[in-house]
């Protein structure tokens, strides 16, 4: 979980520094961030020929949390989500969202996000796995520039963890391949998925 | 990765400890301590196209299309723009909807709302501003090179037909009135 002491040393994620490390600056990317605007993001990629999509879809979960239709909560999702038609995204950053999301949810968000990406894309996620307890609402995790990730507005107060497994969380979201999951340090999984070509 | 750019460090500005291992350059002043610009006052309304040769603050409503590309930008506070935004440097504290397209950079500050399409090739944000959209920071970009390397050949031919950002909103003037910055203060 997003402890505290991770905002002093930053929170070292193996995958995420080599993902960074292995993208090619002459190399045109296009990145889409899950999670709020955060300037460690930007500056971390701004050293790349970047083009950075912000869709910030934990502003969708309260008004998730009021409805239990499922069509109705597709609808919230996909409201939040870009149309196609745009150029395609190389890699996905999806560290807290899933963790707030039910199961039908990540389905949604898996069949939503599919059809935006280049085949062989990758999405790196951040997974609440050793604590039962999360914070009660999603913070934000903000790289540096040498991509360790320091978290922010952390929330006090906490809430059971759905802790989802990676096998769990590869029958939600088929489209994606898992390359490569680590546990780390502070008790989250990390999550390293393909996008199956 | 990490400084892969020949030409120079990327700009950042917040309170969290991400921010202090990387190089930090002075961010252009806020609205507040700006002297010296043409001033959309709070109580003003503009809709159409903006066009002119000197630094603008925007603190009023402005709906349409802004172009000082030899200048800079400013959306105050109190600034709420509907618009598509050409200029040097552009900095927002306050709201805006459309794309902003900068030839050197746009500075984000913690009190802005944003949804639309940024393309610069530096680019700076304060945690606490809300942006939803894309931020393209390749230098590369065909929307940068359309939008000013055709201005500084022909800016009288462009003034009849704005540049159009790719993958931006269409920068067609969203009003028919035109106006000129000076004479705004």
């Amino acid at each position: 979980m997003m402890r505290a002491e991770s905002a002093g040393r930053g929170l070292q994620a193996p995958l995420f520094e080599q993902l960074i490390r292995s993208l090619d600056e002459d190399r045109r990317h296009v990145v889409m961030d899950c999670g709020a605007a955060r300037s460690g993001t930007i500056a971390l990629l701004s050293e790349l020929r970047c083009r950075l999509d912000i869709l910030d879809l934990a502003q969708c979960l309260p008004e998730l949390g009021g409805l239990e239709d499922p069509g109705e909560r597709r609808a919230c999702l996909a409201e939040c989500l870009p149309g196609s038609g745009r150029e395609p995204v190389d890699l996905v950053f999806c560290w807290n969202l899933l963790n707030y999301l039910k199961p039908a949810d990540i389905e949604t968000v898996g069949k939503l996000l599919s059809p935006l990406l280049k085949p062989g894309a990758r999405l790196h996620a951040l997974i609440e796995y050793s604590s039962p307890l999360m914070p009660a609402s999603p913070g934000h995790w903000v790289p540096d520039a040498s991509a360790r990730l320091f978290a922010d507005q952390v929330d006090l107060d906490q809430i059971p963890s759905p802790r989802y497994s990676p096998k769990k969380l590869q029958s939600l979201m088929p489209q994606f391949q898992p390359e490569k999951t680590m546990l780390l340090g502070n008790g989250l999984q990390e999550h390293l998925f393909r996008m199956r070509l | 990765m990490f400084n892969k750019r020949e030409n120079g460090p990327a700009e950042t500005e917040n309170s969290s400890p991400a921010s202090s291992a990387r190089p930090v350059s002075d961010p252009p002043p806020s609205s507040s301590s700006k002297s010296g610009s043409a001033v959309i006052g709070a109580s003003i309304q503009i809709d159409g196209s903006l066009k002119g040769d000197e630094d603008l603050l925007i603190q009023g409503k402005v709906k349409g299309t802004v172009e000082l590309k030899k200048n800079s930008v400013t959306i105050g506070e109190s600034g709420q723009v509907n618009a598509d935004i050409y200029a040097q440097t552009i900095a927002v504290e306050g709201r805006l909807e459309g794309s902003l397209v900068a030839s050197e950079r746009v500075v984000i500050r913690k009190t802005a709302h944003i949804k639309g399409t940024i393309v610069a090739p530096r680019v700076m944000l304060e945690d606490g501003a809300r942006f939803n959209g894309s931020i393209d920071m390749d230098p590369e970009t065909d929307a940068l090179k359309s939008a000013f390397s055709a201005s500084a050949r022909d800016s009288s031919a462009k003034a009849d037909k704005p540049a159009e950002p790719a993958r931006s909103k269409p920068a067609e003037p969203k009003g028919s009135g035109e106006q000129t910055a000076k004479g705004l203060l």
